[in-house]
């Protein structure tokens, strides 16, 4: 064949391929970045399929070119999981319908697993469908499905369920556990226990305990896609806008913002302010390394990634006059001497897809959520990192550190996770509202108050009484991601990225 | 409840009107202008780059101390509020301050007279003495010290990490001799200790919240918990300057609020303040409380118990308010073009009150001057032995005099009185006259004398004290 023939086969051939399309919205909103539901090829039942891997096992799955073939109701979505039940790492375990959940429009269904009547607690499974088919599926289940024992008869008057119970070397075993719960007039514990040992508890919040309640809103439209956002000593509200390249400072009494260019340098993403009222940003755009607004000389200065460095992401001031940035993938702590604009050996972690990290001042460590492998690293003031599983397989997010304790997020859940700094030991409390998780922070009152994602919900969380209340967002300011802040005069600010708002919220 | 050693009954009403009256009539011509007034805030500092300025005030000083960024370094700088400018007293100390907007514990403190000063920064704790140009490191402590001195700034307290967890450390203030650490697993979080005479206030966690706690120094006992179910949060402590009462806030229905603990008696009484954010609360010998509240717009005010408000507000941020032994002055940070800076209210000049002349003998005992300060107003009196309800004259001047007086010997008239009026001893023996702190009297000047009636004292029966002159400076 000759050559222009050849080109134009080629070209034909192309053009005959049809296009690869990224993965559907609704699906990319459950991993905390974009990277995360970069699709790869995947054969489910000989369809070509792309998904995203979470312990090498399909995470987000669409069609290469279509819909998936399940129609929008239960028994089509459990016939086509069990027919990939393999692929999916689901082992013996079935999907068993657990209501249905509204996504930006977008009609979620959700399934549980389970064996022989036994649950497992951590795993469900998102089918998700627009008006004209499925749109794909969340497969949020542990590795070792494969390998679980089976449960052994019923025993009468004990509730069982099968658990992962995580070890601090990074080992999973899923278990068949003996579920105890314990009522007091707030709460449901349940503990989780094998051969007679509890290894998990879960403080969960009975849904009569409090009340909505209705805060006073103000949105502030900037447009954009407004990103992490915290206040300076005056109260002045710093956010990022990776898509706008700016960081906007906005008044806190008027809402008016002043945009300040990063250009050239591109997408400013994660921000924090130090205590002297300088604005670091992770320059997301690989190569272009960490970004400073210093307000005294109004002017950005960026300074270059770190040797192996990459998209720099999320900032955190540590007392020792050092800037650290997370780097998502191969996961990094990078650490920026300020006082002499160097980079240190950057720490590698333990885990994977470090997504923020958190100072304690009163240890002076760093922790550090590490989204994909469900754990925390814990940088050590005086050297040394350890990496501490977290008791949910959700993908811990976001954290803020408050008298001796670090308040974690989870992305896949509303539950909130506390690490106890001196013990290393971690709770999570269930809360009313459930649904997906995102930004956290804590008051000065001591309260946590965690982002909800497309659930509607500003969930705060009094770690004395042990309960939540639940703060309404208005419809249009429900699409949070990454920014949560409470200023210095216990307001909180959010921002709804998806729609281009800063929100104030003063509590009642 | 007076703050002074000696105490001196409360002048009535009626006393208080003839003072004034005698007062007024002095024309207004006759009293200097002056740049300075009371009860307008002044801003301290300019210019003082990003970040908090964490002011505090000296107790018994006309003092001011803040921290700023002048060149790109956190240094420590004072100032008076009689108008001259502040002097910067560290270079290249690059002082610690805690944890950006969510460290509003104060990182630096100074003695009561403002001489010494301590703050901490990556070689530790310093202590500065602003007389003997001296700034020793005097603990070891880097990661969040938030080091209090004592009244005399002999003595420092400080936290530091112990494994993992902050204690509370003593250290005199020459570092001579080595730190002795004060509590031991004290779990969670912040101490944030204050020490007054030998009391050591700090928090630590009961259950999930923090509660107050004192070590006394004398005994080198801790007491029990002084509070219960204080909320999330810290509670700030403050100690009074006399060490008979702690100002702190608590967290009830969701907000900070401002209680007071007497130690005495163990009473906890609400202040206000109610409201998100951290109140800061700072209380002086006189009862009265400043803390920070409002929003949107964060205020100061000055609860004695009637709240009046200090700022008119700009924009969020933490206030931080101070106020010296008797709330005379106020200071606070607020943003000035662009920047925290230190505003300060003197709601009151302290006058000078010195003696002249002699005072003559009594029947019984002695007859002795006694000076007392309450808020904004100071009084002049006498401490003798006579019965309760013994009459007494109380004259004010503008002209010094010393003229024997004939049928009493050793007794003098030391003014020539422009009004006077008559007052009775109490049941100890004392009466006072007051001493108005008003703006107004800047730069003015007058004399006082009592006369107490004592008809066995002498022929006259009659006996005068010494005189005093009062000066507004």
């Amino acid at each position: 064949m000759s050559t222009p023939r050849l080109c134009l086969a080629l070209l034909l051939g192309l053009a005959a391929l049809p296009a690869q399309q990224p993965a559907p919205r609704v699906l990319q909103d459950q991993v905390p970045c974009r990277e995360l539901a970069a699709g790869q090829a995947l054969q489910l039942g000989g369809r070509a399929c792309l998904s995203t891997t979470r312990f090498d096992l399909p995470y987000l799955v669409w069609d290469l070119t279509d819909h998936l073939p399940i129609r929008n109701d239960d028994d089509s979505a459990v016939a086509w999981l069990r027919a990939h039940a393999r692929e999916l790492g689901h082992g013996a375990f079935t999907p068993v319908p657990a209501g249905t959940r509204d996504w930006n429009g977008d009609t979620v269904r959700i399934f549980s697993l389970e064996r022989d009547g036994v649950r497992l607690d951590d795993a469900d499974i998102w089918v998700c469908f627009d008006a004209d088919g499925c749109l794909g599926l969340v497969n949020r289940v542990p590795p070792g499905l494969d390998g679980a024992p089976a449960p052994g008869p019923e025993v009468a008057g004990v509730e069982r369920c099968y658990k992962v119970q995580r070890a601090r070397d990074g080992t999973n075993r899923v278990v068949v556990a003996t579920v105890r719960r314990t009522r007091t007039p707030t709460h449901e514990l349940v503990d989780f226990v094998v051969d007679g040992t509890a290894f998990g508890r879960e403080h969960v919040q009975r849904v009569t305990v409090e009340p909505d309640s209705a805060a006073t809103v103000t949105e502030y439209f900037f447009g954009g896609f407004p990103d992490q956002l915290q206040a300076d000593a005056r109260g002045v509200i710093w956010c990022s806008d990776p898509s706008g390249n700016r960081i906007l400072e906005i008044d806190p009494q008027t809402g008016s913002a002043i945009p300040h260019s990063t250009l050239p340098w591109r997408q400013p993403d994660g921000l924090c302010v130090d205590p002297n009222g300088r604005v670091w940003t992770g320059l997301y755009t690989s190569g272009n390394g960490l970004g400073l607004f210093d307000r005294n000389t109004n002017t950005f200065t960026r300074f270059p990634v770190p040797p192996g460095g990459g998209s720099l992401a999320i900032p955190t001031w540590h007392h020792n006059g050092s800037i650290y940035v997370t780097q998502h993938s191969p996961a990094r702590l990078h650490e920026f001497v300020v006082a002499t604009s160097t980079w240190q050996p950057s720490v590698v972690l333990p885990g994977a897809w470090p997504v923020s990290a958190t100072y304690d001042s009163t240890t002076g460590d760093m922790f550090v959520m590490q989204y994909q492998s469900n754990s925390i690293a814990r940088i050590a003031d005086g050297g040394g990192v350890s990496n501490l599983p977290t008791p949910q397989f959700s993908g811990p997010s976001f954290s803020a550190a408050a008298n001796g304790k670090v308040w974690f997020s989870y992305w896949n859940s509303t539950q909130i996770g506390e690490l106890d700094v001196a013990t290393g030991t971690m709770s999570t409390f269930t809360p009313t509202i459930s649904g997906a998780g995102g930004p956290i922070d804590v008051g000065p009152n001591g309260h946590v108050y965690l982002g909800t994602r497309n659930t509607g919900y500003i969930i705060e969380y009094d770690p004395v009484a042990g309960t939540t209340t639940n703060h309404l967002i208005p419809s249009g300011s429900r699409s949070l991601k990454d920014g949560l802040t409470v200023a210095p005069d216990g307001t909180v600010w959010f921002t709804s990225s998806g729609t281009g708002r800063v929100v104030r919220m003063t509590l009642p | 409840m007076r703050s002074d050693a000696m105490s001196i009954p409360f002048v009535s009403r009626t006393l208080r009107t003839v003072i004034a009256l005698s007062l007024a009539i002095v024309p207004t011509t006759s009293l200097p202008t002056t740049s300075l007034r009371a009860q307008t805030p002044q801003i301290l500092s300019t210019g003082s780059g990003p970040g908090a300025r964490h002011p505090i005030v000296a107790l018994d000083a006309d003092a001011v101390f803040w921290v700023a960024m002048p060149n790109g370094q956190r240094e420590l700088f004072v100032a008076a509020t009689d108008g001259s400018p502040p002097s910067q007293l560290t270079t290249g100390a690059d002082l610690r301050v805690g944890h950006g907007t969510f460290d509003q514990w104060s990182p630096i403190a100074t003695s009561d007279d403002g001489d010494i000063v301590a703050y901490w920064n990556s070689l530790g704790v310093h202590v500065l003495d602003r007389q003997a140009s001296t700034d020793v490191v005097v603990a070891p402590a880097t990661l969040l010290a938030m080091p209090r001195l004592d009244a005399a700034g002999s003595r420092v307290v400080y936290q530091d990490l112990v494994a993992g967890e902050l204690e509370v450390f003593l250290v005199d203030a020459t570092g001579s001799n080595p730190p002795v650490q004060l509590t031991n697993n004290s779990g969670a979080g912040r101490r944030l200790p204050m020490i007054r005479g030998d009391l050591v206030l700090f928090q630590k966690l009961v259950g999930r919240e923090m509660e107050l706690f004192v070590h006394d120094l004398s005994t080198s006992t801790t007491s029990s918990a002084l509070t219960s179910g204080s909320g999330g949060g810290n509670r700030h402590g403050r100690l009074t300057p006399n060490a008979d009462a702690v100002v702190f806030e608590a967290v009830v229905g969701g907000e900070q609020t401002v209680m007071r603990l007497d130690l005495g008696s163990s009473t906890i009484t609400t202040i206000g303040g109610a409201a998100s954010g951290s109140r800061i609360a700072a209380t002086d010998g006189d009862e009265q409380v400043v803390l920070q509240t409002g929003t949107p717009q964060p205020l100061v005010e000055l609860h004695d118990p009637a709240i009046t408000t200090l700022t008119s507000g700009s924009r969020g941020g933490h206030r931080l308010p101070q106020l010296d032994r008797h709330g005379q002055l106020v200071v606070w940070q607020e943003e000035h073009q662009g920047n925290l800076e230190v505003f300060a209210v003197r709601r009151a000049w302290p006058a000078v009150i010195s003696q002249y002349g002699t005072a003559g003998t009594p029947s019984s005992g002695t007859l002795q001057p006694t000076t007392g300060t309450y808020r904004l107003q100071q009084s002049v009196g006498i401490d003798t032995q006579l019965p309760s309800g013994t009459p007494a004259v109380f004259a004010v001047g503008f002209t010094p005099q010393n003229v024997p007086i004939s049928g009493a010997p050793g007794n003098f008239q030391l003014l020539t009185p422009i009004a006077s009026v008559v007052v009775f001893l109490d049941g100890q023996g004392d009466t006072a006259g007051p001493v108005p702190l008003a703006a107004t009297l800047l730069g003015f000047q007058y004399h006082a004398q009592f006369a107490v009636l004592d008809p066995t004292a002498n022929p006259l029966g009659l006996v005068t004290s010494a005189g005093f002159t009062v000066a507004v400076p």
